[in-house]
């Protein structure tokens, strides 16, 4: 069982943003579970947080309910706004940025297109691994010791195998 | 919230439109931008000028706005397009068809950026052949209105989606996307679940360039 929080203020955005990862995850006969950021209820050991419009901030007003993170024994992906919960829980330092649309990112041993829609970057630090980079920005990263990863960009968009690597 | 809808009169932006108002999101208002590009990389072309009667089925108030439709020059258009809107309608969101353009939709989420608008893609990332499913499922009634890619060919201009278009399309699945998302074809609505009247096209003219670009052009309609 995989469970999606969704991270959307507006119902008419899970549409974009969570509907698609349902979708892509049950293509692989995997069972979901969806919550939301209000009152998120885990089932199973993997958890992916969604992204939502460029607009919606509100799940940040909600961040407290995400403190689970830091002692959860599974597996924690977060897409978008999902990674800003993961860099504010870590205490990773943000910095504003807006990027929107196709950019080339880096990852060890290739380069591929990704699809950005985001109002903010990490900068590196000690606490993370990256795993692909835009720039000298880190747009997925893993926190170092715990299987916590964190997706800048909408691997749904045009990397849905890299999303998928990670789940199964 | 209160929307408007980026409007080609296809079964795409029909669609999302009924996404949002079964969501319980009010959709008072269309745009429809004319573009003088046949070739434009952002707006239908086709038959767009009949997206008044679908304004007049659905009982929603439309804006024309007119653009030369040349790359990137249209996407000022459509901002100017949107603040008019946004300023004389009072909306506070745009939703739109998109399901795969992302040469679309990023263009779209900067202008509502810049306006301070939510943008909504409700059809975005649907799978092909789900989405025609659920189409199917909804009673959209569409016909094609251009094609655009091999192997469509004029048997398909014109046709109504049935069943039996859905089986076709599926036979062709290999070399386009069957949604359309690519260009491959257009669309126009005549009905749906959120028309209160069905359109009627009284008079048409089909056009063949060549084998697999054809037009399907409405010369007279009415509710």
């Amino acid at each position: 069982m995989i469970t999606i929080i969704s991270t959307c203020k507006e119902k008419l955005s899970e549409e974009e943003f969570v509907r698609p990862l349902i979708d892509l995850l049950e293509s692989k006969n995997l069972e979901v579970h969806v919550t939301t950021y209000k009152n998120p209820k885990i089932n199973g050991n993997i958890v992916v947080i969604s992204g939502t419009a460029l607009r919606d901030f509100d799940y940040l007003n909600y961040i407290n309910n995400f403190s689970w993170i830091k002692n959860f024994d599974g597996k924690v992906i977060g897409i978008c706004a999902g990674a800003r919960i993961i860099a504010k829980i870590f205490n990773l330092n943000l910095i504003k940025k807006k990027i929107i649309g196709v950019k080339e990112v880096e990852m060890k041993d290739k380069k591929l297109k990704a699809y950005f829609l985001t109002s903010f970057l990490v900068n590196e630090n000690d606490k993370i691994e990256t795993l692909a980079r835009f720039r000298n920005y880190p747009v997925l990263f893993k926190i170092k010791n715990k299987k916590v990863y964190g997706f800048i960009f909408h691997p749904e968009a045009l990397n849905p195998d890299l999303l998928l690597d990670l789940i199964i | 919230m209160k929307l408007v809808s980026l409007f080609t009169g296809g079964k795409d932006s029909v669609y999302s439109i009924i996404k949002a108002e079964r969501l319980g999101y009010n959709v008072p208002v269309l745009l429809t931008i004319f573009s003088k590009n046949p070739d434009s990389y952002m707006f239908h072309r086709i038959n767009v000028e009949w997206c008044k009667l679908q304004a007049e089925a659905m009982g929603k108030k439309i804006v024309y706005w007119e653009t030369k439709g040349e790359k990137e020059k249209e996407i000022e258009d459509l901002y100017y397009a949107l603040k008019y809107i946004k300023e004389s309608y009072g909306v506070g969101g745009v939703v739109t068809g998109a399901i795969k353009s992302i040469y679309q939709a990023e263009r779209i989420q900067r202008v509502c950026d810049k306006l301070d608008l939510w943008c909504f893609n409700p059809n975005w990332l649907e799978n092909e052949e789900k989405y025609l499913e659920k189409l199917l499922k909804d009673r959209i009634k569409f016909i094609i209105t251009k094609i655009s890619a091999y192997p469509l060919t004029k048997e398909f201009l014109g046709k109504e989606f049935d069943k039996e278009l859905y089986k076709k399309l599926l036979k062709v699945k290999k070399y386009i996307n069957i949604a359309g998302e690519g260009g491959e074809y257009e669309t126009f609505v005549l009905y749906a679940p959120n028309f209160k009247k069905e359109i009627v096209i009284e008079e048409y003219e089909t056009i063949m360039e060549n084998e697999n670009l054809g037009y399907f052009l409405i010369k007279k309609a009415k509710i």
